[in-house]
């Protein structure tokens, strides 16, 4: 296996990856004056570190959508469909760097349990093992939309509008209560009798399991040669989203804008 | 080998030329010995570890030709191999097409000079019926072209 190209030509993505998680994690409200204020509670660690996806999942998908366009272009890509393993290029492109954003979520995800576990913060206030969950999802679907519009748009300005558009994204879901896509709420505070709740994690998880689902069967139709590509992949597709749809709407008409349950 | 297409510039030329050859089905291990070996055979040695994109046009086009010879098919199709290239390139493509094509070749171009100086067997396509089909023949040049296929320009 060639993979180990992709890791030499991607280096960077990991420190990048990083700082993006970073970045987010380090802007939150000191408690007793001592930053940051996560440490008190593992429910408010978690939902910061998912809400790293705020920044790492614009900057990864639209990183994806820039290797895609700029160093698997559509001519490469076009030449090599047909061969036995022609198709190879998009799943080590997106693995090599689903990898660096997953190992910079679980660096970050290593500093805040040592932070917590030295401050002696309860355990009851993170809804486990849901939380852990909802910002590797958020990521996974977030790249594969990245992957998608590199491999459909050639043009290299697509990739800040797709950066920008995903991170606008954020404020629709996250100010209406709705379960989350490709990005995942930044809690500011905390509530010291309450913690997130467990079906909302449960929808926003799906929703992108679905919806990235349906992303993976247009990619896998999409990248075929032309005159070769199945039907059935493209109504797969269609279902997915529609089932994301599905998961979404009920949010939507009943008003639903709580996301937290009390403990006690 | 294609006339032309897109080449992911930031890759180093072996690192493409064996990816191209794994995909093709060869083991990790041999696509990287025929990558070197192809890349040696069309001159390209000392640019192993070069980005695609540092490298001249007709260079590329013997990156081109060092994957398709890396595949050791045994039919070459080479599309308008020396199309793009200044006489000193063409130059130095006919003679490497020649040194290290294997097998059939079939030759794909709109350059009687790449015909004349590689083919053995020639066909004249005109509007997708065939005008021509033989042996090369020294007569052949543009006079005879334009014979053959009609001279629509007037």
């Amino acid at each position: 296996m060639l993979g180990q190209i992709w890791w030499r030509r991607t280096w960077w993505v990991l420190p990048s990856a990083l700082l993006m998680m970073f970045l987010v994690m380090r802007n939150v409200q000191p408690v007793e004056g001592v930053v940051p204020g996560w440490r008190v509670s593992w429910g408010w660690m978690l939902g910061v570190w998912s809400g790293g996806t705020l920044l790492l999942s614009p900057f990864m998908a639209a990183v994806t959508a820039m290797v895609m366009i700029r160093d698997w272009p559509h001519g490469v890509r076009e030449q090599v469909a047909s061969l036995p393993r022609g198709r190879s290029g998009f799943v080590h492109i997106f693995t090599v760097l689903y990898l660096q954003g997953l190992a910079a979520m679980l660096i970050a995800l290593v500093v805040g349990v040592v932070l917590c576990s030295s401050y002696g913060a309860p355990l009851e206030s993170a809804t486990l093992p849901w939380q852990l969950f909802t910002g590797p999802v958020a990521l996974l679907a977030a790249m594969l939309l990245g992957m998608a519009v590199g491999v459909v748009f050639g043009d290299i300005l697509v990739v800040p509008l797709l950066g920008f558009g995903i991170f606008l994204a954020h404020q629709i879901f996250y100010w209406f209560g709705y379960p989350e896509l490709f990005t995942t709420e930044v809690p500011s505070w905390f509530y010291e009798d309450a913690r997130p709740k467990t079906t909302h994690l449960i929808a926003t998880i799906a929703l992108n399991l679905v919806t990235g689902t349906g992303l993976w069967f247009f990619l896998n139709w999409v990248t075929r040669p032309q005159g070769l590509r199945p039907r059935m992949l493209l109504i797969a597709c269609a279902l997915c989203l529609g089932g994301a749809l599905a998961i979404y709407l009920p949010w939507v008409v009943s008003g639903n804008m709580d996301t937290y349950e009390r403990i006690r | 080998m294609p006339q032309i297409a897109e080449l992911p510039k930031g890759m180093r030329t072996i690192d493409l030329v064996a990816y191209l050859c794994w995909m093709r089905g060869q083991s990790r291990e041999i696509a990287l010995a025929r990558a070197e070996e192809s890349l040696r055979a069309v001159g390209l040695t000392k640019s192993f570890r070069a980005k695609v994109g540092a490298l001249s046009g007709g260079m590329v086009r013997r990156v081109w030709l060092a994957q398709a010879l890396a595949a050791d098919a045994e039919v070459l199709l080479l599309d308008e191999p020396s199309t793009g290239l200044d006489p000193r390139q063409r130059e130095t493509m006919v003679r490497l097409i020649r040194e290290t094509a294997a097998g059939t070749t079939l030759l794909s171009s709109h350059l009687l000079e790449d015909v004349k100086e590689l083919a053995e067997r020639v066909v004249v396509l005109d509007q997708g019926r065939v005008a021509f089909d033989g042996p090369l023949d020294r007569e052949m040049n543009a006079e005879w072209f334009m014979k053959l296929t009609g001279d629509e320009t007037g």
